[in-house]
Parts: structure tokens; sequence; C-alpha cells
């Protein structure tokens, strides 16, 4: 193996290493309140980026997955109890099962009215749950935690090593989809689906298993939502300011390099985080706006492809 | 254009049919679960070719 290979499981293992570090010495929760947004955006971009940065797909409708996970979770909480873990599996198996379906509209839609299919998948998602009476309809339910379990000492830590550990997870996912043969058709598909069909790719069973990998992402991502607020109401979950960042944010740090969602989540997510407490909580939408036209005009590769010109600038004059 | 004339017609009677029969609560997801059908099944509309 080369060195290159490990280098990303050390990362994985020293970011790992820290949240544990944080979680046995930091006080203040607030800052676990703060990191689990920040690092659930990871979790979505990613998932995003499978599907609508590799495969071109732009989908719309991550609030969807994002509250269809919570829903999950609330309703095996109120039926019976089940830990933390058994909610994000079972979350991420019919988040799976509705990113299968999702990918079955890739087969009659592309482009622009493939966005807009999943953005009706959100409203009638949401109107569904507006109306289950059983998981609190449209004013919400309230959700006792229960005691934590032992090593940590207060639920929010808990959720936040969670988050952690299934953003680990997803990125992994994410690099092993960019760096294999899964990668290459899906950028094939891209690029131009026709012409990838004809060339041999089998471009529905890819599109299916990206949109299914996504969806399952998604959802997970979305199930610890209901102990994180310990409130869940269809408004909040199925929001779409959760679609418009887990868009905004891959593109922001680069479509093209599974670091890409990554970088801009992080950096997007603290900005929002540092904005809702220092100026105003409406303010947030406004900045991944901002930032989304910026990079769009300026930067359409994003971050990475920033750096990436960057570093290939420098290397031209040393050449010189 | 007179197939959008019919759409619109579609959606309306439609929507207050849920709206009279299921009540208010459902009826956003009409229309765009009619889309949602629409797109599935025919993508380039009633009368497009």
């Amino acid at each position: 193996m080369k060195p290159q290979r490990y280098g990303f499981w050390v990362g994985a293992a020293v970011v790992l290493g820290l949240a544990a570090l944080a979680v046995a010495t930091v006080r203040n929760e607030y800052y676990f309140f703060a990191a689990y947004v920040v690092v659930q955006f990871v979790v979505l971009a990613t998932a995003w980026n499978i599907l609508g940065g590799y495969a071109g797909y732009v989908n719309f409708g991550t609030s969807a997955f994002f509250g269809v996970g919570a829903y999950i979770a609330v309703m095996m909480i109120k039926a019976t109890g089940l830990p933390l873990g058994l909610q994000i599996l079972a979350a991420a198996a019919v988040g799976g099962a509705l990113g299968f379906g999702v990918g079955l509209l890739t087969l009659r839609l592309r482009g622009i009215f493939f966005s807009i299919a999943t953005v009706a998948i959100t409203i009638i998602l949401e109107t569904a749950v507006i109306n289950w009476r059983y998981v609190g309809g449209a004013t919400g339910i309230q959700i006792l935690r229960p005691p934590v379990t032992e090593p940590f000492e207060s639920y929010i830590k808990m959720l936040f090593v969670a988050v952690v550990l299934l953003a680990i997870v997803a990125v992994a996912i994410a690099r092993y989809i960019e760096t294999s043969w899964l990668g290459r058709g899906l950028r094939a598909i891209r690029d131009n689906e026709e012409a990838a069909e004809c060339s041999g790719v089998p471009t529905l069973k890819l599109k299916l298993l990206a949109c299914t990998i996504s969806g399952a992402l998604m959802s997970a991502a979305g199930a610890p939502l209901a102990m994180y607020q310990s409130f869940v109401e269809p408004a909040s979950a199925f929001n779409l300011t959760y679609s418009v960042s887990a868009l905004a944010m891959p593109i922001i740090g680069g479509t093209a390099h599974w670091l890409g969602p990554v970088i801009g989540a992080v950096l997007l997510g603290t900005v929002q985080q540092v904005v809702t407490v220092t100026v105003s909580s409406e303010l947030n939408v406004l900045v991944v706006g901002v930032l989304l036209v910026l990079f769009v005009v300026a930067a359409p590769e994003g971050i990475v492809g920033l750096a990436r010109k960057l570093r290939l600038k420098l290397r031209s004059r040393r050449a010189a | 254009m007179s197939g959008t004339l019919v759409a619109g017609l579609i959606l309306g009677v439609s929507e207050t049919i849920v709206l009279t029969l299921l009540g208010a609560s459902w009826a956003p997801a009409v229309s765009f679960g009619l889309l949602l059908v629409m797109l599935g099944i025919r993508p380039q509309g009633l009368f497009g070719r």
C-alpha cells in the first residue's frame, strides 16, 4: 500500500481522537450543540455530492430525506424506544428505499425536471407527516431523552460522537465511490449519459446505487435530530434550507473531490453558527446565498478547484 | 397553450375536491402529487409530443 492510501484513515482516526478528547475535556455544552450542526452538514453535503457532484443529478430533496430520517426516529422512539444506533440504521434503510424510488425517477427525468420532482417529493412527504397524528401532526411532538449510557456524561456529547462517526462513514463511502469504478461511471454519466450508456456503462444501475447510498446517508443524518432538539415538527424537519445548504456546501467546497463537501460544510456551517450567535439567526441564510453566488460566478470549481489551480501555478513557476 | 388551460382546470378542481373531502391540510400535496405523477408517467406533459 502506498502511504497516501493510509493518509485518509490516519486523518479519520485523528478526527475521531480529537472528538473523543473534546468530549472528555470540554465542559461547556454549547460547543457540542454548535459542532453537532456543523458535522451534520458534513454528512448531508457529502451525501448530496455522491449524486449531485459525481453524477450531476441535482437533488433538491435533501430535506425530504432528512425529515424522513427524523420522523423514522420519532416513530421508533414512540413505538419501541429502541436505542439511537438502531434508530439511525432504520432511518438509513428507509432513506435508502426512498432514494431507490428517486433513482427510478432518473429513468425519465433529467436536469431541471429531476430537481422539480425532488422538491415535489419533499412537499408531499411534509404534507403526509402534517396529517399523521401518531407522530404529532402539524404541532410537532415532544420527546423525552432516555437516560445517558455510561461512557458519556451528557446526551448531547453522545449525539456529537454519533454524528462524527456518521460523518466519517459518509466521507469514507464517498471517497471509495470517487476512486473506484463507481465514480468513473458516475462521472461518465455526468458528462454525457447517452455516450456512457453506449460505451457499456450500466447507467441505470449506477444511478440507482448512487441515489440509494445518498438517500440512506441523508436520512441517517436526520435520525439524531429527534434527540438533539427533543422536539420535532414537520416545518423544521422538512425545511427547504437543508436542501439549499446541502447543495451550496459542496459547490462552495468543490464537487469533484470528496474533500470539497467537507471543507464547504465545515466552513459554511461554522460561519452560520458564529453569525447565528453574534448577529442574528435570520442572517445565516443570507450567508449561504451570498457565498453560493460568489463561488458560482468567481470559482465554479470551489475551494478545492482554487487550491488545485494555485498549486499548478506554483509548480510551473518553480519549473520555469 | 390550451394544455396549460386544461391543466390549470384539472389542478384547481382536484385541489378543491380534496379540500372539501379530506380537509385543507391535504391540499398542498395535490398539486405536487399530480406534478410528480405526470413527471413520472409523461414527462412531456399531457399534450406534449
